[in-house]
């Protein structure tokens, strides 16, 4: 059973408008690999150059943020819900 | 109809409960079905952990909880859509500002296109208006847009 991501709206542009994709990843990083692969406008979206995901981007694993777990190397089980949130801000 | 009377009393309510602090919420919506989502801004908690890369407290400038987008995510899961996304300024007019123009662009396009952006303007704790912008692709710009509603009168008889 694949892992589920959810795309948010900013990003769905880059996926055909789809909001949740079904994706074989054995961690964070490489279901961005794959999904930067197959949906190739995502590239610079959610990550750099480098391959660092942007600061105003948050990924989850279920209901826990990435940065609390193994980065980019958070161990992705089958089932599991992964959510990209790219932040919502402003002011005056 | 961008806001019903009761939703423009909520975010009112809400922008004035949080002055001098900059309130955000979204409104999502399936369907007749509309639910005012008040979000926590964390603004603050940035500025604390890091005052270079977050300059500003929540006085002037908001962010949404993560986990509120993620439980607004998952109510998109479910069918709703987002509909309004608001907030105040504190001590200043109801305008996009630059800032908010920034934020509500991706890679040079609207982040929710379909979406209507509402800014409350509260001055020493009072509200002052609301305005609302939308996305103008001919323009390639957000445009404001007639509320169509006056602000809820206070107790005090004034708004």
């Amino acid at each position: 059973m694949p892992v589920t991501v959810y795309i948010p709206t900013p990003f769905r542009r880059a996926t055909g408008n789809r909001g949740r994709v079904d994706l074989e990843a054995g961690d964070v990083g490489q279901l961005l690999d794959r999904l930067e692969t197959t949906y190739t406008d995502l590239k610079g979206l959610v990550r750099n150059e480098q391959g660092d995901v942007h600061p105003h981007v948050n990924i989850y694993v279920n209901n826990e943020a990435i940065e609390d777990r193994d980065g980019l190397g958070t161990r992705l089980r089958d089932g599991d819900e992964v959510a990209i949130i790219p932040a919502l801000a402003g002011g005056r | 109809m961008i806001l019903t009377p009761d939703e423009l009393a909520a975010l009112v309510e809400h922008a004035v409960r949080e002055y001098p602090r900059e309130s955000c919420g979204v409104i999502v919506a399936r369907g007749d079905e509309r639910r005012v989502i008040r979000c926590r801004n964390i603004q603050d908690d940035l500025h604390g952990r890091d005052p270079v890369r977050h300059p500003r407290d929540a006085r002037t400038a908001y962010y949404i909880d993560p986990l509120d987008l993620l439980r607004i995510g998952r109510l998109e899961g479910e069918g709703f859509s987002i509909a309004v996304i608001y907030h105040s300024h504190a001590d200043a007019g109801a305008y996009f500002s630059e800032t908010d123009r920034a934020r509500a662009l991706v890679v040079d396009e609207p982040a929710y296109p379909d979406t209507t952006y509402v800014v409350t303007s509260v001055r020493a704790g009072r509200p002052e208006g609301v305005a609302a912008f939308r996305w103008d692709a001919a323009a390639r710009d957000f445009a404001a847009v007639d509320v169509g509603l006056a602000l809820p009168v206070t107790p005090e008889g004034c708004p």
